[in-house]
């Protein structure tokens, strides 16, 4: 509790006035263990875009290089407290109702079983001889697990429902699938976090709408969202503005259940679905942050988005191929266990049991 | 307790004080069993209990009954070790109190154990899914201590391949026919050694030890040279496929896997069925040296057979095989032991 309100001290402070914020970061860069290299690299680009994006408009180098000053500071706390006490420990920490601990339990376990899982899958393809050595390589590989690992991650989210029923929580008939969709969405972006052009989340809530229905991409979109940005950036409002807008993107995938995503056709489908939903969620994104920080400087919003969308022009393409490439087998994967999964008629068990000896004793 | 009904036309009761064992083949519906006792899943015939574990109320069926499952982490719920115990509205116990802090993602297999026993204590039926695999005699003695102390205060139900819990059964229960199959020996071989440290040349060699002692980070290591196959120990972590046929394809003549398995997905397989296909995709193709760990996991006395004779097979070809094993049928066989 005690790491929490600190790091809502330090982000409120950040987001009050620019020298808390310069302390903030320069504490968080001393308090992250992990991932040093990386917080900097994001606090420093971070900096240096806001700052030339309203020098452009004439909105002052100083006031774009506060703006990103605050939002590395809100970053750089919640990271340092994650890093040092874990999202876990911090999640306990909050002290919630029971069945919302259940809920974040259920995502945060799911989570890591799908980062374990990965790490299996990738063992066994090596074992097999199958893991590639080239980066590009070894990077297609990856997403050619994505199928087995959204199968995985759907069985470990039942054994979570499970879990929790015998811990004395029953839990709601869509527990399993959206468990599965924010797990993977959270294991990935947490994944991801140091290759900013590779966003996983974008294909696994889509794929939560289109496998599970739009309530449950919409629902899981949303917990991941939530979830990774209380985690990443704190109490930092425009990151909270990812939650409509990637509930929105699991109601796209429900509505598109009924498209063939076979063939070249569906591929290039996909490919089109990726590719317009990161620039939409870029501008979205961008938006908020004028709205927060810049809104004096009504030449900032148009600048900012079209800054945002020259930056993530790469990453858009990047999220055009994982869609091209797994959409269709991750329906293909979902659809092939769904079909084995069929209930049979009668148990294998050959003939009935019999109790045999010794007798049991007399009910005490 | 729960008062018990029959089962597909026997009466299985259980009473205060029951131990029961539930033996039969892999596949054979044991886990499914001890899932449909605790209301997971449909029973296999209407209420195996009364009243019916699957219509209770989750906080009714947690103050009935406990399940340990094959994994022990599948029984964790909770965020860390002291937050578990909350969830159930309970103090951890003070022997846990030095993993109380711990995340319950971060803990290893052995600790996850630990918590979930401590977790189903106290139930008055306890169900246990195999919950001698892979303890090391120590292990062993505690799991009997726990199981006498639920039976003084309930009952248990308990699926188990091995023998450890026998004495302490009032009652077996046979889930399909068990063939009582004898190991087949497997032949001695000299040669140069295959792998260097340890120095092991061609035939069977046992690696043994207590939970803990490095057994498996050692076949990992050796894992690295080349012309080396591993068997991981958890045999789901190395089925990749949608069918099983693709993941043995060109191992089919070992006999590991049956022909009914074939077009079966990987996910769908009981625990002794998932150890088949990984043992015959580990020992199917061709190597120098075989690394197995914990081959004999969740196998029923047909499945160890095959497991020997297929071991036997590559040895007779020449190549090395070393098995991590608490087995001690198995360990008879082999013709060097390794002692970590």
């Amino acid at each position: 509790m005690a790491v929490l309100l600190a790091v809502a001290a330090a982000t409120l402070l950040a987001l009050a006035a620019p020298w808390p914020a310069a302390a903030a970061v320069a504490l968080a860069a001393l308090l992250v263990v992990r991932e040093r290299k990386a917080f900097l690299l994001l606090a420093g680009s971070t900096i240096a875009i806001n700052a030339a994006v309203l020098w452009l408009v004439g909105g002052g180098l100083e006031q774009g290089a506060v703006g990103g000053l605050r939002m590395a500071a809100a970053m750089g706390a919640s990271l340092a407290a994650l890093s040092r006490v874990g999202a876990a420990r911090l999640a306990e920490g909050l002290r919630l109702p029971p069945r919302a601990t259940a809920w974040v339990a259920a995502v945060l376990l799911a989570a890591h079983d799908v980062r374990t899982d990965f790490e299996r899958l990738r063992l066994a393809r090596t074992l097999e001889g199958a893991w590639p050595r080239g980066r590009l390589a070894r990077a297609r590989e990856a997403a050619r697990l994505l199928p087995a690992l959204t199968v995985a991650a759907h069985r470990r989210a039942a054994i979570r429902r499970d879990a929790l029923r015998l811990a004395g929580h029953d839990t709601p008939a869509r527990f399993v699938p959206i468990v599965t969709v924010a797990a993977l969405a959270t294991a990935g972006r947490l994944a991801l976090l140091a290759l900013p052009n590779v966003k996983l989340t974008y294909v696994v809530v889509f794929l939560g709408g289109l496998l599970w229905g739009p309530l449950v991409g919409a629902t899981g979109g949303a917990l991941a969202m939530l979830m990774t940005d209380l985690m990443l950036s704190g109490l930092y409002p425009p990151g909270l503005v990812n939650v409509p807008a990637m509930a929105l993107l699991g109601l796209a995938g429900g509505a598109l259940r009924r498209v063939d995503w076979s063939g070249l056709a569906g591929a290039l489908l996909a490919a089109s679905a990726g590719l317009a939903s990161m620039l939409l969620f870029s501008a979205a994104s961008d938006a908020a942050t004028w709205l927060l920080l810049y809104r004096e400087t009504p030449a900032a919003l148009g600048a900012l988005v079209l800054a945002g969308l020259a930056f993530n022009v790469v990453p858009a393409l990047a999220n055009a191929l994982l869609f091209a490439f797994s959409v269709g087998p991750c329906v293909r994967a979902h659809d092939a266990l769904r079909q084995a999964s069929r209930p049979s008629p009668a148990p294998s068990t050959p003939g009935a049991p019999e109790p045999s000896s010794p007798p049991a004793p007399p009910a005490a | 307790m729960m008062e018990a009904l029959g089962y597909l036309g026997h009466d299985i009761k259980i009473s205060r004080g029951d131990v029961v064992l539930l033996r039969g083949p892999n596949g054979s519906g044991k886990t499914s069993l001890l899932r449909s006792l605790a209301g997971l899943d449909a029973p296999l015939r209407p209420a195996l209990l009364r009243p019916d574990p699957a219509a209770l109320p989750a906080r009714a069926l947690r103050d009935a009954l406990a399940l340990s499952p094959q994994d022990a982490r599948d029984a964790l719920a909770g965020l860390t070790v002291g937050g578990e115990f909350r969830l159930r509205g309970r103090r951890a116990p003070d022997v846990l109190s030095p993993l109380e802090e711990r995340e319950s993602a971060t803990l290893s297999s052995g600790e996850s154990r630990r918590v979930a026993l401590a977790l189903a204590e106290g139930a008055p039926l306890l169900l246990l899914d195999e919950p001698a695999e892979g303890l090391d005699p120590e292990g062993r003695d505690r799991l009997r201590a726990l199981v006498q102390a639920a039976a003084a205060r309930g009952a248990v139900v308990a699926a188990d391949h091995g023998d450890v819990l026998d004495d302490l059964a009032t009652r077996v229960v046979h889930l399909g026919p068990l063939h009582p199959a004898a190991l087949p020996p497997i032949p001695r071989r000299e040669g140069a050694p295959i792998l260097a440290d340890p120095a092991l040349g061609p035939g069977f060699h046992a690696l043994r030890g207590p939970n803990g002692c490095g057994k498996s980070t050692l076949l990992r290591r050796l894992a690295r040279e080349p012309g080396t196959r591993l068997l991981l120990p958890h045999a789901r972590d190395m089925l990749t496929r949608e069918r099983v046929a693709d993941e043995i394809a060109g191992a089919e003549d070992l006999g590991l896997v049956p022909p009914a398995l074939q077009e079966r997905h990987p996910l769908t397989l009981s625990g002794g069925e998932a150890q088949r296909v990984a043992l015959a995709k580990a020992l199917g193709s061709p190597a120098r040296c075989y690394l197995l760990d914990e081959p004999e996991a969740h196998l029923d006395a047909e499945g160890r057979r095959a497991l020997a004779l297929a071991i036997a097979r590559r040895v007779s070809e020449g190549a090395c095989v070393l098995a991590a094993t608490h087995d001690d049928a198995l360990s008879a066989l082999a013709q060097s032991e390794v002692r970590l």
